[in-house]
């Protein structure tokens, strides 16, 4: 087969790569989700997940967790964003990058610091594992949520403002009707960079001494354990949660020039 | 023109694939250098193959931090009346001078360390190969039910050859443990030589927390230490305190403790892994869960040492371990074996069958090196750097009492009390011989000594945790990832009631969107 | 909503954000083993942190294994994503959907594919590094295929037809005319590679071999342990992060910004 040098054959080493390393680790997934340790065909990794209120409320608490942290990472970001992105100052964006910054150390060294200072605090951590959890949480997550909230507010047209203004609306009927809608894709892209990590990351609760596992580390114990099938269920599970969320949460890209801007 | 052009254009695929499957073993090469890795063996790089029949060499797995690796300080000579005992180069280094000397062929160890039993299995089964090995003693029933172990030789078991230190100077006492013990039919001691025991229990703070209180695993559930206790995050150790635990009105019964049948009554209770124990079990070390500081393997001395938690359960070697330390800074606290039971666990050395491979000189340096770490001077060694108790009493060799005499014995100074540990030197539990008691300080009773060397009563009732078969390891494993889960069935009402109202919620948001869509379908469908 | 009250909220937040680090920061310089004491002014862990073979081997095997997985995801990337761009509108949606599953995936669930497919089925040992960097450039790559199509999208494509008009080959025109235009695309892709590399902490323990260590897992590890030099030491490294991240970020915006103003 003569392999013609055209621009869309260049995509051929990525998507064998995708194929290799995305799509076959997911077949295998759900070879070993729906099979037992001798490679028979059973259901019983799902229903055994399902009826064991100790599974059932692992993914609960991963919840609760989840919920909580976007909430605070919310209430905080929000204001935040707001506040920056409505300002006149020049410097703004050197701001927001300070707000932003903290992302790029690494989050284990950043949940370390913030230890210190809870034990400073409170002496000994493990009295209050959940609060402590949460509040690891929207540490580490915060700069997450600022960021697209921030975008989203500042690319608004001002002229929008402005033809309401003109209208008659004072400043809160402005942000009800005007800003909070038209921030909400940014604020939705937030809750999806927050809430779902906030489910897995384990370490954090690890680190500040909070011994109730969260699906992440579930799974990592089915790991350390061997038992492929249970792990592979429970990563399938969590998988369809992702895409029920993904799928919930998205609008149409109509708008594909900044579906990229990352950074 | 297209021709001209389809030549190249494939070049440039080829060439552009080639680039990534260079990168990747570019990056293999890179990382492979030992500049990026942790050098786990003493000696150099060079082959790991047998060239000659005039040098051997021997691939050892060890615990970390489980020999003496030399360079004491001055002031750390042990002297005994019998001689000093000196720590100067690496145990390792010494074997090998040692076995050159003795046997004139020269022998290069490859040390590496493991963290648990189940890593070393691990590492074995993903196709490391070593020659000798020290798992604790459900690892090696485990490799000896498969079948993975070369016995020990005859010659080993010569008592009137010199160099074989191990079996004239192994505790009697556990040298009858290792004979009864069996797998399959056959004794634990056809395939495995004692390194070093112990027991487990609690190390504690005797300023907060009672001597009373620690004496029973149910202190891992006393509200008193409410988050100032810990567990260990393994299933095997937390399984048997909490059977102590769960059993602990039974297992201090007068008529329990009386029956004649104690021991092996001990023993069948201890290792209970029906399933009506194992949900009692997690049903206690859920309880556990919220009253401990954390589940933890190594950071509990650290801990323990700074104050941040009151009591820790620990195995005897880190118990003294954590003691010592904590004498430096001037903190004392005691060690407790809890008055249910406690577990009496062995590190013994096994060979491998698919690393010594029928090889009699290999053998040989392996048993050799056994022999050697067992001489009671090197014994002393390991168990001083360590803190861990070794197999070796002595047999006619004092130096193990000696030792024991200078690291416990009492100064007229201290007030004194006797301390009989005949059992280890004559495997006797009944009578005891004067040679073998000890006159040591009363203070330290309930500390370092008793974790060392734990009272013939102490020994009564400790248990050996036995292996358990496949699947009621695999129960047991469920059951310890169960405990760490949040138990739904603790979910007050008003949590019940936040569920369902978010639950409505997404279902309301699913069924808007769905809508939508469908809407948004019939629109294009119609225009 | 007064002025006064915008500010006082943002630093407030600020203070959320750096106290921690700062914290860690000042006690790095000192010699004091836990925060709280104050004892003198020393550069023992700065030493240390560079002295320490087994630090230091961590720090620069973390950043080389970053740089290769990044070079590796980028080059993949974007070639993906040309490949994907030029192609029908089917193929091009079906590289999208197979790209998207590790952004929204969990790390967990994607170190935990990956290591089950790798090691689990086909044997392939940790030891050869090979899941290592498969992990690191599959969480990448979709990353810079996302910055890259964006400006793909935005690109005048007019201009490659006129370059092959006037005689160039199509890879000169792909060189020499799409390549500088979606530049910045992978230039972002690359930093944005690197920084999750680097902050790795998933796919790096499920797919690492037993005795390489990235900053991330070392950390994690660490604070387990009951070594205080090198908790100390990490003391240092958190702060070293910290003021590389600042000035590098600072120095590309404030670039940026100047360059505003000559507009």
């Amino acid at each position: 087969m003569r392999i013609h040098f055209t621009r869309k054959n260049l995509g051929i080493p990525y998507v064998l790569f995708l194929l290799i390393f995305v799509v076959m680790p997911l077949l295998v997934l759900f070879y070993f989700a729906f099979t037992n340790g001798s490679g028979e065909f059973t259901l019983t990794n799902l229903t055994d997940f399902f009826t064991n209120p100790n599974t059932l409320g692992t993914l609960f608490y991963s919840f609760a967790i989840a919920a909580t942290t976007t909430f605070f990472c919310l209430i905080l970001a929000y204001p935040v964003a707001y506040f920056l992105a409505t300002s006149k100052l020049k410097a703004r964006s050197v701001i927001i990058m300070l707000f932003v910054l903290p992302m790029w150390i690494n989050f284990s060294l950043r949940i370390t610091a913030l230890k210190e200072i809870l034990t400073l605090i409170q002496g000994n951590l493990a009295f209050y594992p959940f609060a402590n959890s949460v509040i690891g949480m929207t540490y580490d997550f915060l700069p997450f949520m600022i960021l697209p909230i921030y975008t989203a507010i500042e690319k608004l047209d001002p002229a929008l403002i402005e033809a309401a203004k003109d209208l008659g609306a004072d400043d809160k009927e402005t942000f009800l009707r005007i800003t909070l809608p038209l921030s909400l894709p940014g604020v939705i892209s937030g809750i999806a960079m927050v809430f779902l990590p906030s489910m897995t990351n384990y370490v954090v609760l690890d680190m500040l001494y909070n011994s109730t596992f969260i699906m992440g580390s579930l799974i990592g114990s089915y790991f350390a354990a061997d038992n492929w099938n249970g792990g592979s269920m429970i990563a399938l599970i969590l998988l369809l949660i992702i895409c029920i969320f993904t799928l919930l949460t998205t609008t149409k890209e109509e708008d594909n020039k900044d579906g990229g801007n990352l950074l | 023109m297209k021709n001209r052009h389809s030549h190249k254009n494939i070049l440039l695929v080829f060439v552009l694939t080639l680039i990534l499957i260079i990168g990747l073993i570019l990056s293999n090469l890179v990382f492979s250098p030992p500049a990026f890795a942790k050098t786990e063996d003493d000696s150099d790089l060079a082959q790991t193959s047998q060239t000659s029949s005039q040098e051997i060499t021997l691939r050892i797995c060890n615990w970390e931090e489980y020999i003496d690796e030399g360079d004491w300080g001055i002031d750390e000579v042990i002297d005994l009346e019998s001689g000093d005992i000196f720590g100067e180069n690496s145990m390792i280094d010494d074997f090998e001078d040692w076995y050159e000397q003795t046997y004139n062929i020269k022998v290069r160890v490859e040390y590496s360390n493991f963290g648990t039993n189940e890593d070393l299995y691990n590492m074995l089964t993903l196709g490391d190969t070593f020659d000798l090995i020290c798992p604790s003693e459900y690892m090696f029933m485990k490799l000896m039910s498969e079948d993975a172990l070369t016995p020990l030789s005859p010659e080993f078991f010569d008592e009137t050859y010199e160099n074989n230190y191990y079996i004239q100077g192994v505790s009697p006492y556990l040298r009858d443990i290792f004979d009864s013990q069996e797998i399959e039919g056959e004794p634990w001691s056809k395939y495995a030589a004692g390194y070093m025991w112990g027991i487990t229990g609690f190390v504690y703070d005797p300023e907060f927390v009672s001597e009373a209180d620690a004496s029973t695993w149910r202190l891992i559930t006393n509200p008193e230490v409410k988050r100032q206790v810990t567990i260990k995050d393994n299933v095997r150790d937390s399984y048997f305190a909490a059977v102590g635990a769960v059993n602990s009105d039974l297992l201090r019964s007068e008529e329990f403790l009386t029956d004649p049948n104690y021991t092996s009554n001990l023993e069948t209770v201890m290792n209970n892994t029906t399933s009506e124990e194992i949900e009692r079990v997690q049903d206690y070390l859920q309880q556990a869960k919220d009253n401990v500081y954390a589940f933890e393997t190594d950071s509990g001395k650290a801990d323990m040492i700074s104050g941040r938690v009151l009591a820790n359960y620990q195995w005897s070697g880190d118990a003294v371990y954590s003691m010592d330390e904590a004498e430096a800074d001037g903190l004392y606290l005691n060690f407790s074996a809890p008055l249910e039971s406690t577990n009496i666990y062995f590190d013994g050395w096994v060979m491998l069958k698919n690393g010594i491979a029928g090889n009699k000189q290999k053998q040989h340096a392996a048993e050799a090196f056994i022999n050697f770490v067992s001489r009671p001077d090197n014994a002393i060694r390991n168990m001083y750097y360590i803190g861990y108790t070794s197999f070796i009493s002595g047999g006619s060799d004092s130096r193990i009492l000696e030792y024991l005499d200078w690291n416990y014995g009492a100064d007229e100074s201290e007030e004194i009390v006797e301390y009989d540990i005949s059992y280890f030197f004559t495997g006797d539990m009944e009578n005891s011989v004067t040679d073998y008691v000890l006159t040591v300080d009363s203070e330290q009773i309930g500390r370092q000594l008793t974790a060392q060397y734990p009272s013939p009563e102490t020994i009564r009732r400790s248990a050996v945790m036995l292996y358990f078969p496949p699947e009621e390891n695999l129960a047991i494993n469920r059951m310890w990832t169960n405990v760490r889960c949040y138990n739904l069935e603790n979910l007050p009402i008003w949590g019940w009631f936040i569920a369902i109202i978010i639950f409505g919620l997404i279902l309301w948001v699913s069924i808007k969107k769905t809508f939508d869509f469908f809407k948004r379908k019939i629109k294009k469908n119609n225009s | 909503m007064k002025k006064g009250y915008k500010w006082v909220f943002l630093s407030l937040v600020l203070l959320f954000l750096y106290l921690p680090i700062v914290v860690l920061a000042i006690y790095s310089f000192t010699d004091s083993t836990s925060i709280g004491v104050i004892r003198n002014f020393s550069l023992q862990n700065y030493i240390n942190l560079f002295t320490t073979p087994e630090l230091r081997n961590m720090i620069i095997g973390t950043f080389v294994l970053a740089l290769v997985s990044a070079t590796i995801a980028t080059i993949l990337g974007t070639l993906g994503a040309i490949g994907s761009f030029y192609s029908k509108q089917k193929t091009s949606n079906a590289i999208s959907v197979m790209n998207q599953i590790p952004v929204i995936n969990a790390d967990v669930v994607t170190g935990f594919s990956i290591t089950i497919l790798l090691v689990v089925v086909l044997k392939v040992s940790k030891d050869s590094f090979i899941p290592l960097l498969a992990g690191h450039v599959t969480l990448c790559a979709p990353f810079v295929y996302l910055a890259v199509m964006p400006k793909l999208i935005q690109m005048d494509s007019g201009l490659y037809e006129v370059a092959l008009d006037l005689g160039a080959t199509p890879a000169r025109a792909l060189r020499q005319i799409v390549f500088p235009q979606i530049l910045p695309g992978v230039i972002s892709g690359f930093l944005l590679s690197t920084t999750l590399s680097l902050d790795d902490y998933f796919i790096t323990t499920y797919t690492k071999p037993a005795t390489f260590d990235t900053i991330s897992t070392y950390v994690v590890n660490a604070t387990k342990g009951s070594q205080t030099s090198t908790k100390t030491a990490l003391w240092a490294l958190a702060t070293v992060i910290f003021v590389l991240v600042i000035v590098v970020v600072l120095a590309m915006n404030i670039k940026a910004l100047r360059a505003q103003d000559h507009k």
